[in-house]
């Protein structure tokens, strides 16, 4: 969904950019059932547009809905990730497990 | 001449698409083979014919994934039909009125159940303290388990640090009452041993733990 934020794609045209951010996507088929479900849901819709050579490509965009979904996610994606950075930054070394539990 | 879907390992392809969609709602059949054309037209253009282009053609199908795997996908996660009515050929049931199947999503691992093992495993060692909660708290938010399996692993996580400790304070008595037989029990250097870990203990571990409740 975000690739859709600033102008509508085509299907092998997300395909592309989604292969090449390293280990989203398994089988690149997989994302045309995606993409029909986040259309039924109403968060992206489709149109026809000519292409350069052959037939008219089928284009998605992000509806009013889809945006709100998307920012929604981004928020809460920036807030989980900076709990477990929290997490993992904050923590000091490892004490001797025998002395940290000697103490209770 | 330059590859097309008429390509007979597309063509191929194509056939077992239709046949694995066909469990599908005939709208949704043809769409998903109208999209997956569009891909290949897009993926092979420029694709010549011979030797290379047929490896060419062989990468852009295994890239796609098999015709099985993107048909479950129309299942998964979406409400409707459940995955195992998609992945299974539309056979009509014979004697049992509903196939059990595979029970789908149960042997499905997410990232919350590799946290959870991971928290309770190696947790113990990287993060004491804060890794088996993270565990823990990962194990009851998973749907993976029973309520059973879920209680079993809260005791065993919650009996090892203090079987642990007992242990540990059985082998620190044993060791005083040895090295203090010269000398009486009392003026055993117990206080010494508090004092050094106490701080560390209250300063660097309990806010640990509230913070990671918290979020």
């Amino acid at each position: 969904m975000a690739l859709l934020q600033h102008r509508p794609r085509y299907g092998f045209d997300i395909v592309r950019e989604l292969s090449e951010a390293d280990g989203l996507l398994t089988s690149e088929g997989t994302i045309y059932p995606l993409l029909s479900r986040l259309r039924k849901d109403g968060l992206v819709t489709t149109t026809w547009q000519a292409s350069d050579a052959g037939p008219p490509r089928r284009y998605y965009l992000l509806t009013q809905d889809g945006r709100m979904a998307l920012e929604r996610f981004v928020a809460d994606w920036r807030r989980f990730r900076d709990s477990v950075d929290r997490v993992l930054g904050s923590t000091p070394t490892p004490v001797p497990a025998a002395g940290a539990l000697d103490v209770r | 001449m330059s590859v097309d879907l008429t390509h007979p390992l597309v063509a191929d392809y194509l056939h077992r698409l239709e046949t694995a969609a066909a469990v599908l709602p005939a709208t949704r059949r043809g769409d998903l083979v109208a999209e997956i054309r569009e891909h290949l037209t897009d993926a092979l253009a420029g694709t010549e014919q011979g030797a290379d282009g047929e490896a060419a053609v062989r990468a852009v199908l295994d890239r796609l994934g098999t015709p099985d795997e993107i048909v479950a996908a129309e299942g998964a996660g979406g409400g409707g039909e459940p995955p195992a009515s998609a992945i299974q050929p539309a056979a009509p049931p014979s004697w049992r009125p509903s196939p059990p199947g595979p029970a789908p999503g149960r042997a499905v691992w997410g990232p919350v159940e590799v946290i959870a093992v991971v928290g309770l495993t190696l947790g113990n060692f990287v993060l004491p303290v804060v890794g088996p909660v993270i565990g823990l708290a990962c194990v009851w938010v998973s749907s993976q388990w029973s309520r059973r399996e879920k209680v079993v692993a809260t005791l065993w996580g919650l009996a090892a640090p203090i079987v642990l400790a007992l242990l540990a304070m059985a082998a620190l008595l044993a060791f005083r009452v040895e090295a203090g037989s010269g000398a009486t029990v009392e003026q055993a250097p117990q206080p010494v041993v508090s004092e050094a870990f106490a701080p560390q203990s209250s300063e660097a571990f309990v806010p640990q733990s509230s913070e990671v409740v918290a979020p």
